[in-house]
Protein backbone atom coordinates (compact mmCIF):
# COMPACT_ATOMS: atom_id res chain seq x y z
CA UNK A 1 0.00 0.00 0.00
CA UNK A 2 2.53 2.09 0.74
CA UNK A 3 4.61 1.41 -1.88
CA UNK A 4 1.41 2.58 -4.12
CA UNK A 5 1.18 5.58 -2.41
CA UNK A 6 5.05 6.59 -3.11
CA UNK A 7 4.87 5.65 -6.32
CA UNK A 8 1.91 7.84 -6.96
CA UNK A 9 3.68 10.65 -4.90
CA UNK A 10 7.25 10.38 -7.30
CA UNK A 11 4.86 10.24 -10.58
CA UNK A 12 3.58 13.72 -9.59
CA UNK A 13 7.18 15.30 -8.25
CA UNK A 14 8.31 14.03 -11.23
CA UNK A 15 6.06 14.98 -13.48
CA UNK A 16 5.48 18.26 -12.32
CA UNK A 17 9.16 18.61 -12.09
CA UNK A 18 9.28 21.27 -15.00
CA UNK A 19 6.05 23.36 -14.03
CA UNK A 20 6.47 26.35 -12.63
CA UNK A 21 6.12 26.95 -9.30
CA UNK A 22 2.25 28.65 -9.31
CA UNK A 23 1.31 25.50 -11.25
CA UNK A 24 2.85 22.88 -8.86
CA UNK A 25 1.07 24.86 -5.95
CA UNK A 26 -2.30 24.63 -7.76
CA UNK A 27 -1.92 20.85 -8.80
CA UNK A 28 -1.33 20.50 -4.75
CA UNK A 29 -4.77 22.73 -4.05
CA UNK A 30 -6.45 20.81 -6.48
CA UNK A 31 -5.78 17.46 -5.06
CA UNK A 32 -6.25 18.50 -1.56
CA UNK A 33 -9.64 20.29 -2.05
CA UNK A 34 -11.14 16.81 -4.16
CA UNK A 35 -10.30 14.83 -1.43
CA UNK A 36 -12.15 17.07 1.14
CA UNK A 37 -14.79 17.53 -1.55
CA UNK A 38 -15.08 13.64 -1.89
CA UNK A 39 -14.96 13.18 2.12
CA UNK A 40 -17.80 15.38 2.62
CA UNK A 41 -19.85 13.54 0.19
CA UNK A 42 -19.51 10.02 1.79
CA UNK A 43 -20.50 12.46 4.73
CA UNK A 44 -23.46 13.68 3.64
CA UNK A 45 -24.23 10.60 2.10
CA UNK A 46 -24.34 8.62 5.72
CA UNK A 47 -26.17 11.42 7.75
CA UNK A 48 -29.05 11.41 4.99
CA UNK A 49 -28.72 6.95 5.49
CA UNK A 50 -29.19 7.60 9.40
CA UNK A 51 -31.58 9.96 9.05
CA UNK A 52 -33.90 8.24 6.85
CA UNK A 53 -33.57 4.78 8.62
CA UNK A 54 -34.12 6.96 12.15
CA UNK A 55 -37.34 7.97 10.70
CA UNK A 56 -38.39 4.45 8.90
CA UNK A 57 -37.71 2.91 12.75
CA UNK A 58 -39.53 5.52 14.60
CA UNK A 59 -42.52 4.87 12.29
CA UNK A 60 -42.04 1.09 12.84
CA UNK A 61 -42.21 1.63 16.67
CA UNK A 62 -45.56 3.70 16.54
CA UNK A 63 -47.62 1.29 14.05
CA UNK A 64 -46.51 -1.25 16.11
CA UNK A 65 -46.56 0.02 19.62
CA UNK A 66 -48.57 3.33 19.65
CA UNK A 67 -51.86 1.79 19.77
CA UNK A 68 -51.27 -0.48 22.83
CA UNK A 69 -49.45 1.96 24.42
CA UNK A 70 -52.05 4.51 24.80
CA UNK A 71 -54.49 1.56 25.73
CA UNK A 72 -52.44 0.51 28.45
CA UNK A 73 -51.86 4.38 29.78
CA UNK A 74 -55.26 5.31 29.48
CA UNK A 75 -57.22 3.20 31.01
CA UNK A 76 -58.55 3.21 34.36
CA UNK A 77 -57.67 -0.36 35.67
CA UNK A 78 -54.17 -1.46 37.13
CA UNK A 79 -52.37 -3.82 34.72
CA UNK A 80 -49.75 -6.41 35.70
CA UNK A 81 -46.28 -7.14 34.15
CA UNK A 82 -47.43 -10.39 32.13
CA UNK A 83 -50.45 -8.61 31.04
CA UNK A 84 -48.28 -5.63 29.28
CA UNK A 85 -46.27 -8.31 27.97
CA UNK A 86 -48.91 -9.81 26.19
CA UNK A 87 -50.79 -7.03 25.35
CA UNK A 88 -47.22 -5.83 23.28
CA UNK A 89 -46.83 -9.00 22.13
CA UNK A 90 -43.15 -9.31 23.55
CA UNK A 91 -43.68 -13.02 24.48
CA UNK A 92 -41.05 -14.79 22.69
CA UNK A 93 -38.80 -11.62 21.63
CA UNK A 94 -36.53 -8.94 23.31
CA UNK A 95 -36.87 -5.73 22.43
CA UNK A 96 -33.79 -4.14 20.30
CA UNK A 97 -31.76 -0.83 21.68
CA UNK A 98 -33.33 1.67 19.01
CA UNK A 99 -36.88 0.30 19.80
CA UNK A 100 -36.61 0.97 23.37
CA UNK A 101 -35.42 4.66 22.54
CA UNK A 102 -38.32 4.93 20.12
CA UNK A 103 -40.73 3.80 22.87
CA UNK A 104 -39.14 5.90 25.31
CA UNK A 105 -40.21 8.70 23.36
CA UNK A 106 -43.65 7.69 22.71
CA UNK A 107 -44.23 7.77 25.80
CA UNK A 108 -42.81 10.79 26.81
CA UNK A 109 -45.01 12.44 24.47
CA UNK A 110 -47.97 10.75 25.73
CA UNK A 111 -47.29 11.15 29.33
CA UNK A 112 -47.20 14.91 28.64
CA UNK A 113 -50.53 15.09 27.22
CA UNK A 114 -49.22 16.45 23.70
CA UNK A 115 -50.66 13.23 22.05
CA UNK A 116 -54.02 12.52 20.49
CA UNK A 117 -54.73 9.17 18.56
CA UNK B 1 -57.17 13.22 30.35
CA UNK B 2 -54.91 12.03 33.29
CA UNK B 3 -52.92 9.48 32.52
CA UNK B 4 -52.45 5.94 34.95
CA UNK B 5 -49.75 6.34 36.69
CA UNK B 6 -49.76 3.10 38.00
CA UNK B 7 -49.56 1.36 34.45
CA UNK B 8 -47.00 3.82 33.13
CA UNK B 9 -44.86 2.24 36.02
CA UNK B 10 -45.16 -0.76 35.45
CA UNK B 11 -44.83 -0.22 31.72
CA UNK B 12 -41.25 1.22 32.22
CA UNK B 13 -40.05 -1.70 34.54
CA UNK B 14 -41.63 -4.29 32.13
CA UNK B 15 -39.65 -2.52 28.94
CA UNK B 16 -36.39 -2.06 31.04
CA UNK B 17 -36.41 1.24 29.57
CA UNK B 18 -34.71 3.29 32.67
CA UNK B 19 -31.75 0.40 32.96
CA UNK B 20 -31.23 0.81 29.47
CA UNK B 21 -30.84 4.98 29.58
CA UNK B 22 -29.22 4.54 32.74
CA UNK B 23 -26.49 1.96 30.88
CA UNK B 24 -25.91 4.56 27.79
CA UNK B 25 -24.83 7.06 30.67
CA UNK B 26 -22.30 5.62 31.29
CA UNK B 27 -20.90 5.92 27.49
CA UNK B 28 -17.86 8.55 27.60
CA UNK B 29 -19.10 10.74 24.94
CA UNK B 30 -21.06 13.54 25.68
CA UNK B 31 -23.66 13.53 22.90
CA UNK B 32 -24.90 10.04 24.09
CA UNK B 33 -25.16 10.73 27.82
CA UNK B 34 -26.70 13.91 27.93
CA UNK B 35 -29.38 12.88 25.51
CA UNK B 36 -29.96 9.48 28.19
CA UNK B 37 -29.87 12.25 31.32
CA UNK B 38 -32.89 14.16 29.40
CA UNK B 39 -34.91 10.72 28.50
CA UNK B 40 -34.47 9.68 32.40
CA UNK B 41 -35.59 13.15 33.44
CA UNK B 42 -38.56 13.15 31.18
CA UNK B 43 -39.47 9.87 31.58
CA UNK B 44 -39.49 10.85 35.54
CA UNK B 45 -38.19 7.63 36.13
CA UNK B 46 -35.83 7.61 39.57
CA UNK B 47 -32.48 7.68 38.43
CA UNK B 48 -29.55 5.79 40.62
CA UNK B 49 -27.43 8.01 42.61
CA UNK B 50 -24.58 5.98 41.88
CA UNK B 51 -24.93 6.64 37.85
CA UNK B 52 -25.47 9.93 38.31
CA UNK B 53 -22.69 10.68 40.87
CA UNK B 54 -20.09 9.94 37.50
CA UNK B 55 -21.50 12.91 35.79
CA UNK B 56 -21.55 15.59 38.81
CA UNK B 57 -17.92 16.44 37.40
CA UNK B 58 -18.16 15.29 34.02
CA UNK B 59 -15.61 17.79 31.75
CA UNK B 60 -18.64 18.27 29.60
CA UNK B 61 -20.30 21.21 30.75
CA UNK B 62 -23.98 20.51 29.37
CA UNK B 63 -24.08 17.44 31.30
CA UNK B 64 -22.45 18.23 34.61
CA UNK B 65 -25.15 21.04 34.87
CA UNK B 66 -28.17 18.73 33.69
CA UNK B 67 -26.49 16.46 36.47
CA UNK B 68 -26.59 18.57 38.87
CA UNK B 69 -30.34 19.59 38.72
CA UNK B 70 -31.47 16.27 38.57
CA UNK B 71 -29.78 15.43 41.60
CA UNK B 72 -31.10 18.56 43.57
CA UNK B 73 -34.38 17.00 42.46
CA UNK B 74 -33.38 13.32 43.73
CA UNK B 75 -31.02 13.08 46.53
CA UNK B 76 -32.36 12.86 50.23
CA UNK B 77 -28.94 13.70 51.88
CA UNK B 78 -28.10 17.13 50.85
CA UNK B 79 -30.14 18.03 47.78
CA UNK B 80 -28.97 21.89 47.80
CA UNK B 81 -25.14 20.96 48.10
CA UNK B 82 -24.82 22.78 44.38
CA UNK B 83 -26.65 25.94 45.11
CA UNK B 84 -23.33 26.73 47.00
CA UNK B 85 -20.47 27.03 44.84
CA UNK B 86 -22.42 29.83 42.57
CA UNK B 87 -23.78 26.03 41.23
CA UNK B 88 -21.72 26.23 38.65
CA UNK B 89 -18.93 27.87 37.67
CA UNK B 90 -20.72 28.88 33.98
CA UNK B 91 -24.40 29.72 35.17
CA UNK B 92 -26.97 30.72 31.94
CA UNK B 93 -30.48 31.15 31.49
CA UNK B 94 -31.23 27.61 30.72
CA UNK B 95 -29.63 26.58 34.05
CA UNK B 96 -31.54 28.78 36.01
CA UNK B 97 -34.66 27.25 34.38
CA UNK B 98 -33.66 23.62 35.19
CA UNK B 99 -32.68 25.40 39.09
CA UNK B 100 -36.18 26.88 39.30
CA UNK B 101 -38.00 23.44 37.86
CA UNK B 102 -36.17 21.09 40.94
CA UNK B 103 -36.59 24.25 43.86
CA UNK B 104 -40.26 24.06 42.97
CA UNK B 105 -40.80 20.42 42.78
CA UNK B 106 -38.97 20.39 45.95
CA UNK B 107 -40.87 23.14 47.79
CA UNK B 108 -43.72 20.43 46.80
CA UNK B 109 -42.56 17.97 49.17
CA UNK B 110 -41.18 20.06 52.01
CA UNK B 111 -40.40 23.63 52.77
CA UNK B 112 -38.02 24.76 51.34
CA UNK B 113 -34.80 26.19 53.32
CA UNK B 114 -34.35 29.91 53.62
CA UNK B 115 -32.65 30.80 50.46
CA UNK B 116 -30.78 33.21 51.66
CA UNK B 117 -28.42 31.22 53.55
CA UNK B 118 -26.39 30.98 49.46
CA UNK B 119 -27.48 34.09 48.64
CA UNK B 120 -24.70 35.24 51.24
CA UNK B 121 -22.36 32.39 50.10
CA UNK B 122 -22.60 33.24 46.80
CA UNK B 123 -19.97 35.25 45.00
CA UNK B 124 -21.07 35.77 41.54
CA UNK B 125 -23.33 38.30 41.72
CA UNK B 126 -25.68 37.38 38.71
CA UNK B 127 -26.39 34.30 40.75
CA UNK B 128 -27.27 36.25 43.91
CA UNK B 129 -30.15 38.11 41.79
CA UNK B 130 -31.16 35.06 40.65
CA UNK B 131 -31.66 33.68 44.43
CA UNK B 132 -32.97 36.90 45.61
CA UNK B 133 -35.26 36.96 42.69
CA UNK B 134 -36.24 32.66 43.64
CA UNK B 135 -37.11 34.35 47.35
CA UNK B 136 -39.80 36.58 45.86
CA UNK B 137 -40.97 33.82 43.88
CA UNK B 138 -41.20 31.28 47.35
CA UNK B 139 -42.31 34.29 49.05
CA UNK B 140 -39.73 33.14 52.10
CA UNK B 141 -40.64 36.57 54.04
CA UNK B 142 -37.70 35.40 56.93
CA UNK B 143 -35.29 36.63 54.43
CA UNK B 144 -36.49 40.43 54.14
CA UNK B 145 -34.56 41.25 57.05
CA UNK B 146 -31.48 40.23 55.76
CA UNK B 147 -31.94 41.02 52.22
CA UNK B 148 -32.29 44.81 53.66
CA UNK B 149 -28.65 44.81 55.30
CA UNK B 150 -27.55 43.26 51.79
CA UNK B 151 -29.19 46.33 50.31
CA UNK B 152 -27.07 48.18 52.20
CA UNK B 153 -23.76 46.67 52.40
CA UNK B 154 -23.56 45.29 48.32
CA UNK B 155 -22.18 47.76 45.75
CA UNK B 156 -23.58 46.06 42.85
CA UNK B 157 -26.72 47.03 40.39
CA UNK B 158 -27.73 43.93 39.83
CA UNK B 159 -28.05 42.66 43.27
CA UNK B 160 -29.54 45.86 44.64
CA UNK B 161 -32.79 45.69 42.03
CA UNK B 162 -33.52 42.40 42.20
CA UNK B 163 -33.84 43.28 45.58
CA UNK B 164 -35.97 45.91 45.32
CA UNK B 165 -38.27 43.91 43.47
CA UNK B 166 -38.18 41.28 46.39
CA UNK B 167 -39.53 43.02 49.07
CA UNK B 168 -42.21 44.74 46.60
CA UNK B 169 -43.48 40.88 46.25
CA UNK B 170 -42.70 40.47 49.59
CA UNK B 171 -44.69 43.46 50.75
CA UNK B 172 -42.49 44.03 53.46
CA UNK B 173 -43.49 47.53 54.79
CA UNK B 174 -40.43 48.48 57.13
CA UNK B 175 -38.09 48.92 54.04
CA UNK B 176 -40.08 51.80 52.86
CA UNK B 177 -38.32 54.14 54.97
CA UNK B 178 -34.64 52.86 53.45
CA UNK B 179 -36.31 53.03 49.81
CA UNK B 180 -37.32 56.22 49.82
CA UNK B 181 -33.97 57.73 51.14
CA UNK B 182 -31.75 55.57 48.72
CA UNK B 183 -34.37 57.03 45.79
CA UNK B 184 -32.06 60.53 44.91
CA UNK B 185 -28.46 58.46 44.50
CA UNK B 186 -29.82 56.03 42.03
CA UNK B 187 -29.87 55.29 38.42
CA UNK B 188 -32.84 56.30 36.31
CA UNK B 189 -34.08 52.15 35.67
CA UNK B 190 -33.73 51.61 39.67
CA UNK B 191 -35.93 54.49 40.42
CA UNK B 192 -37.94 53.18 37.87
CA UNK B 193 -37.92 49.73 39.93
CA UNK B 194 -38.34 51.56 43.52
CA UNK B 195 -41.14 53.42 41.86
CA UNK B 196 -42.80 50.05 41.27
CA UNK B 197 -42.06 48.44 44.24
CA UNK B 198 -43.19 51.57 46.58
CA UNK B 199 -46.88 51.27 44.79
CA UNK B 200 -46.69 47.70 45.77
CA UNK B 201 -46.12 47.94 49.51
CA UNK B 202 -48.86 51.31 49.96
CA UNK B 203 -49.29 53.19 52.83
CA UNK B 204 -49.56 57.03 53.63
CA UNK B 205 -45.41 57.55 53.76
CA UNK B 206 -45.35 56.25 50.50
CA UNK B 207 -48.22 58.04 49.04
CA UNK B 208 -46.56 61.33 50.21
CA UNK B 209 -43.38 60.74 48.84
CA UNK B 210 -45.24 59.77 45.36
CA UNK B 211 -46.99 63.25 45.82
CA UNK B 212 -43.80 65.21 46.46
CA UNK B 213 -41.84 63.11 43.19
CA UNK B 214 -44.72 64.09 41.28
CA UNK B 215 -44.62 67.42 42.06
CA UNK B 216 -41.02 67.92 41.38
CA UNK B 217 -40.46 65.34 38.44
CA UNK B 218 -40.21 66.19 34.97
CA UNK B 219 -40.26 63.36 33.29
CA UNK B 220 -43.35 62.85 31.15
CA UNK B 221 -43.79 59.07 31.17
CA UNK B 222 -42.49 58.71 34.84
CA UNK B 223 -45.35 61.45 35.43
CA UNK B 224 -47.91 58.98 33.88
CA UNK B 225 -47.07 56.41 36.29
CA UNK B 226 -46.70 58.15 39.25
CA UNK B 227 -50.40 59.41 38.70
CA UNK B 228 -51.26 55.96 37.93
CA UNK B 229 -50.23 54.76 41.17
CA UNK B 230 -51.00 57.83 43.23
CA UNK B 231 -54.89 56.97 41.82
CA UNK B 232 -54.50 53.35 42.51
CA UNK B 233 -53.25 53.82 46.19
CA UNK B 234 -54.71 56.50 47.50
CA UNK B 235 -57.88 55.17 49.43
CA UNK B 236 -59.22 58.56 50.53
CA UNK B 237 -58.98 60.41 47.11
CA UNK B 238 -57.69 63.59 48.48
CA UNK B 239 -54.18 63.46 47.39
CA UNK B 240 -55.09 62.34 44.17
CA UNK B 241 -57.98 65.36 43.80
CA UNK B 242 -55.15 68.03 45.02
CA UNK B 243 -52.90 67.06 42.29
CA UNK B 244 -55.47 66.78 39.65
CA UNK B 245 -56.42 70.70 40.65
CA UNK B 246 -52.67 71.60 40.18
CA UNK B 247 -52.66 70.16 36.55
CA UNK B 248 -52.26 72.83 34.56
CA UNK B 249 -50.50 71.93 31.59
CA UNK B 250 -52.08 70.24 28.97
CA UNK B 251 -50.28 67.23 28.90
CA UNK B 252 -50.82 66.94 32.54
CA UNK B 253 -54.90 67.37 32.11
CA UNK B 254 -54.37 64.16 29.17
CA UNK B 255 -52.44 62.07 31.56
CA UNK B 256 -55.24 62.71 34.49
CA UNK B 257 -57.93 61.54 31.79
CA UNK B 258 -55.53 58.51 30.60
CA UNK B 259 -55.53 57.53 34.30
CA UNK B 260 -59.24 57.85 34.73
CA UNK B 261 -60.15 56.39 31.67
CA UNK B 262 -57.65 53.13 32.05
CA UNK B 263 -58.79 52.29 35.47
CA UNK B 264 -62.79 52.74 34.25
CA UNK B 265 -62.04 50.29 32.03
CA UNK B 266 -60.18 47.96 34.45
CA UNK B 267 -63.42 47.96 36.31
Amino acid sequence: MMDVIKNHFYYLTASSQNFSVVIRITILLMLLLMGIYFISLIKIGVMVYRTKREKKRRQKVKERYEYELFQLLYTQDNVSASQIVVELGLENQKLKDWEKACISDLLVQMIQGKYEI
Amino acid sequence: MKYNATNYIEILKVLNLATYWESRLKFKRGKKSEQSLRMLDELGETVSGTVLSHKLYSENKSVRKHAKSIFMNLSSLDSFKFLANDFDRDLNAFDKIRIHKALVSKAKQKPLPLLMRWVNIASNERFKAYLIREIAFFKQKDCALQLIELYQETKSTLVKSSIVYTLGELEYIEAIPILITDFDYVSLAKQHKIIDTLSKLGGPQTLLFLEELYVKTSNKERLVQLLQYIYKLDTTGCTYLRIKAIAKTEFELKAVAYVEQSKKQMD
